[in-house]
């Protein structure tokens, strides 16, 4: 066996002899006990390999991470205080409409106390609820003829805006066709002045050439 | 019972935008990839710019990360992508096999190395040092992270024979270096 041979197998031999061959086994360490270049080879594979054993991790400095870019949605200032508001409205929905709402037949009676006395108690809910749904049911009967009345007033008041909008237009109209009329009696008044002007300058023209009829009498 | 989310479940989540499942990612990889770049590139701080690097590439290419193959080594292999590209760009020449050394290949006066905690450690950075990034690559696989002659070459496009020369060529110029010396 040559040196070129028998580094081929020197990792294998370092790392687990097994994997060679016996009969190559016994060559390869009887080239490398009497070649000094495979023995300093083997040493040094041997070295790296105690080397790379004894390397600890390094702690990791501090450093900034990268951070990934996430959709707006998924971030909690976006959508905590719409639901926090959402849960605090539906609480108090709760709060307020389970009073009215439980007490079914089904409930376990009420703890009674001295002086207590649960029909009457249980009456005067059923009277606090009905009020309660008559105050709901003129409040939105109100509120609908509020309602009305709002659409209607607005109704009303872009009928007011819109016909005085068609006034101020009709008027506009007017002013300048009146304007224009003016203008134009005034033209026909002019003419007729000047045509009449005119006509006397004839007629005194005329009457310098033949005598009047007073003259001839 | 704590239960520790798979390498796999966590980029579907930092896919689908969790901060958290990222950060946990990061986590559970940024000290190792931190020391395989210390070794390669043999100083803290270039080592610290190269996980910043390598996390980047690895955030802009998750997506195409199709989860066929394991994580550490999808990481890994960037790592070594950015490490390669580090060192060219360091040294500003074109072929990683003419790269050599610039530094004195046993100095000892280097202070950042000084912030290595432990003296074995220094010993192996400063030896590594020693060698063209190449050979550096080969040593990183075949001792600290255990690869056979066949898997080095696939993850270098080299042969496995080839791997083997450069592995051994490694070891000549480590032994010249009184990094060694002390162990040979």
């Amino acid at each position: 066996m040559n040196c070129d041979e028998a580094r081929s197998s020197l990792f294998d031999w370092v790392e687990d002899e097994r994997r060679i061959p016996a009969v190559e086994r016994d060559a390869l360490r009887a080239h490398v006990e009497g070649c000094p270049s495979c023995t300093a080879d083997v040493a040094a594979i041997h070295a790296m390999r105690r080397r790379a054993e004894a390397w600890r991790d390094e702690p990791m400095p501090r450093w900034h991470r990268p951070r990934v870019e996430r959709p707006a949605w998924r971030d909690w200032r976006v959508w905590f205080p719409v639901a926090a508001s959402t849960t605090a409205f539906a609480l108090a929905a709760v709060a307020v409409v389970t009073p009215w709402t439980t007490g079914g037949p089904d409930e376990a009676p009420a703890p009674t106390v001295a002086g207590y006395d649960p029909v009457l108690q249980r009456q005067l809910v059923d009277a606090a609820v009905e009020r309660f749904r008559d105050e709901f049911e003129s409040r939105r009967e109100i509120d609908r003829t509020l309602l009305l009345q709002a659409a209607m007033e607005a109704a009303r008041s872009q009928r007011e805006e819109e016909l005085t909008t068609l006034a101020a237009f009709l008027k506009a109209e007017m002013d300048r066709r009146s304007l224009e009329t003016d203008e134009s009696l005034r033209y026909l008044i002019t003419d007729q002045a000047r045509d009449r002007r005119r006509l006397e300058d004839l007629f005194q023209r005329v009457g310098t050439r033949r005598e009047p009829p007073e003259s001839r009498r | 019972m704590l239960v520790t989310a798979s390498d796999e479940k966590l980029v579907t989540r930092a896919l689908g935008g969790s901060n958290g499942a990222w950060t946990a990612l990061v986590k559970r990889y940024e000290r190792r990839i931190y020391n395989y770049a210390l070794r390669m590139v043999g100083h803290p701080d270039d080592a610290l710019d190269l996980v910043q690097e390598v996390f980047l590439g690895v955030y802009r290419n998750l997506g195409s990360y199709r989860g066929d193959g394991a994580f550490p080594a999808w990481l890994f292999r960037i790592a070594a992508y950015r490490c390669t590209d580090y060192l060219r760009r360091r040294r500003d020449l074109g072929s990683l096999d003419d790269i050599e050394p610039v530094a004195d290949p046993c100095a000892r006066s280097d202070p950042a190395l000084a912030t290595i905690a432990t003296d074995a450690n220094r010993r192996v950075v400063r030896a590594l040092a020693t060698l063209p990034p190449a050979q550096r690559h080969v040593v990183e696989l075949k001792f600290f992270q255990s690869r056979t002659f066949e898997e080095i070459g696939e993850r270098l496009g080299i042969s496995p024979n080839t791997a083997k020369t450069r592995l051994y060529s490694a070891l000549r110029k480590l032994k010249a270096c009184e990094e060694l010396l002390d162990e040979l």
